[in-house]
């Protein structure tokens, strides 16, 4: 986890890293929203 | 294909009609590029889950509509709730994966996203057999709500995004002109609204000059032209309009051609495209494999001799004796095309914008599918239009009889395959001989048709061959790009 400073709002914490431990279920989760906006 | 149902449910206009088929795309269209930036600025996760909660009021705003208009205005608005969530997905994809890992994420994205945005006409055809026109709209509900469980449990709430201002100007301004333009291609080929396409194309032209003088001089552009001008990039942004356009093209002239000509049920022509959907499924883990062994360009160049075998099987085999197989054949090429070429053309604008800017490579991935769309269905729907007319023309002209016909009903079998339909009601003595003179025309537009979609794809081909890097250069270049892309946000976090 890194913090950057996003001007007008308060700093605020980025995950820079993939996650790969949660990959799959985040994927299927993308491709549903995908899907389901097609 | 629940048009005609709603025209008889509202008394609708042809112009209404017209409306209600572009609402959605226009709502995602015009607003892709904006809502894509925001979401790089104010959180991807945020807007994926605003967009696909709105998509469930917009839907069944537009299966329970009272009226057309409210039905157009639902339609926008599930374009919007689209316009949010669609773009934030490969962003999002974008920024939780590098390397390999991407091209495999994006190559499931594409496959099973395009499949089943494909097997649209087979759902709708079934439910339109037993239920009203409405239910059309509510299929997709039990898989929003999954989708936003999914969303809110597991998407990270902020990945790799931008603290950089938003060109809400540009934004704007974006909006209108693809709004305009999309508008402007879909109707472009409708009869009668010819003053409304160029009076849109006219806006368009305005609205496009006015967002690239804009992009230009904004000091944090929403479309940054300079990484617009990558041959990675603007190649793979023109090569993915050919390859979505051929897929929706050979979806819509093909459905026409299995009804009118083949005489199949609007649920037996949904379902002759299921080589297509299955085939893009599972080509598509491979097309990840290649672009990682052979590079970009060659998987796209492959995609592009497939989509070109399933077009000119289509012309070459489809006619009134048409069997099953060929159809199938032809579709299966277009699928294992799309299933190729559709990765490294959603991979390659990904893979040349700064990650931060994801959302401009997504949105720019969506439009490859909703300009292309609109313009090929256009293209090749006004020249199955004039084929089929100067077909039933020359007909009617070699007829012993032809003289005897008058010069309305000559108009009327002219116009559309559903006028000679109307015609062959009104006559029934010679209702045989006018649908088969009518299928005829129909095989002889559909192939004009057909003809213009082997262009493109011969024009899409030689742009990739000519223009786009082989693998190492492309490396090179991927490599150059995040140099400058590294060094520019260097120099502005510096300022």
């Amino acid at each position: 986890m890194a913090l950057t400073e996003a001007p007008g709002r308060a700093t605020r914490a980025v995950e820079t890293s993939t996650a790969p431990e949660r990959g799959p279920l985040v994927l299927l989760a993308l491709i549903l929203v995908a899907a389901v906006a097609t | 294909m629940a048009l005609p149902d709603i025209g008889i449910a509202f008394d609708s206009s042809q112009t209404t009609l017209d409306l209600v088929a572009v609402g959605y795309s226009l709502g995602l269209a015009a607003s892709v590029l904006y809502l894509g930036a925001l979401g790089d600025r104010y959180g991807r996760k945020m807007m994926l889950v605003l967009g696909i909660s709105l998509s469930i009021p917009a839907s069944i705003a537009a299966a329970y509509a009272p009226s057309d208009g409210f039905l157009v205005f639902a339609r926008i608005v599930g374009g919007v709730s689209a316009g949010m969530a669609y773009p934030t997905t490969l962003a999002l994809i974008t920024a939780l994966w590098a390397g390999p890992a991407r091209t495999k994420a994006i190559a499931l994205w594409s496959a099973i996203g395009g499949g089943l945005s494909a097997l649209g006409p087979l759902v709708a055809g079934g439910l339109l057999e037993k239920f009203w026109w409405g239910s059309v709209f509510l299929v997709t509900l039990p898989l929003a709500a999954i989708a936003v469980l999914l969303a809110v449990v597991l998407v990270p709430s902020h990945v790799n995004e931008t603290s950089d201002p938003v060109d809400n100007l540009g934004g704007i301004v974006s909006a209108v002109f693809v709004g305009a333009l999309i508008v402007a291609i879909n109707f472009a080929s409708v009869p009668n609204e010819g003053t409304v396409a160029i009076g849109l194309g006219a806006i368009a032209v305005a609205a496009g000059i006015a967002f690239f003088i804009r992009q230009r001089r904004a000091r944090n552009p929403l479309y940054d032209l300079r990484v617009a001008a990558r041959r990675i990039f603007w190649v793979a942004a023109c090569a993915g309009i050919i390859v979505f356009g051929s897929l929706m093209a050979a979806m819509f002239i093909g459905q026409q051609f299995l009804q009118n000509v083949l005489g199949y049920s609007t649920l037996q022509a949904g379902a002759s495209i299921l080589p297509a959907v299955v085939l893009m499924v599972v080509v598509a883990p491979r097309s990840a494999k290649l672009i990682e062994a052979r590079g970009a360009r060659f998987t796209l160049l492959l995609g592009y001799v497939f989509v070109l075998l399933g077009f000119l099987t289509m012309f070459a085999l489809w006619d009134e004796g048409t069997p099953y197989w060929e159809v199938g054949l032809a579709y299966g090429f277009v699928g294992i095309g799309v299933g190729f070429a559709g990765t490294p053309a959603s991979h390659s604008l990904t893979g040349s914008v700064p990650v931060k800017r994801a959302g401009m490579a997504s949105g720019t991935a969506d439009l490859q599918r909703d300009l292309g769309g609109a313009i090929m269905q256009s293209i090749l729907g006004a020249l199955l239009t004039a084929g089929y007319a100067a077909a039933v023309a020359s007909a009617i002209a070699a007829a012993p009889n032809g003289n005897q016909i008058s010069d309305k009903t000559e108009a009327q079998l002219e116009q559309s395959f559903a006028g000679a339909e109307t015609i062959a009601k009104l006559e029934p003595q010679y209702a045989k001989q006018i649908i088969a003179g009518a299928q005829s025309s129909f095989v002889d537009g559909a192939d004009w048709a057909y003809l213009a979609g082997i262009v493109a794809i011969l024009l899409g081909f030689a742009l990739v061959y000519f223009f786009f890097p082989k693998k190492d250069k492309e490396q090179e270049l991927l490599a150059e790009y995040l140099e400058e892309d590294t060094a520019s946000s260097v120099t502005s976090a510096g300022g």
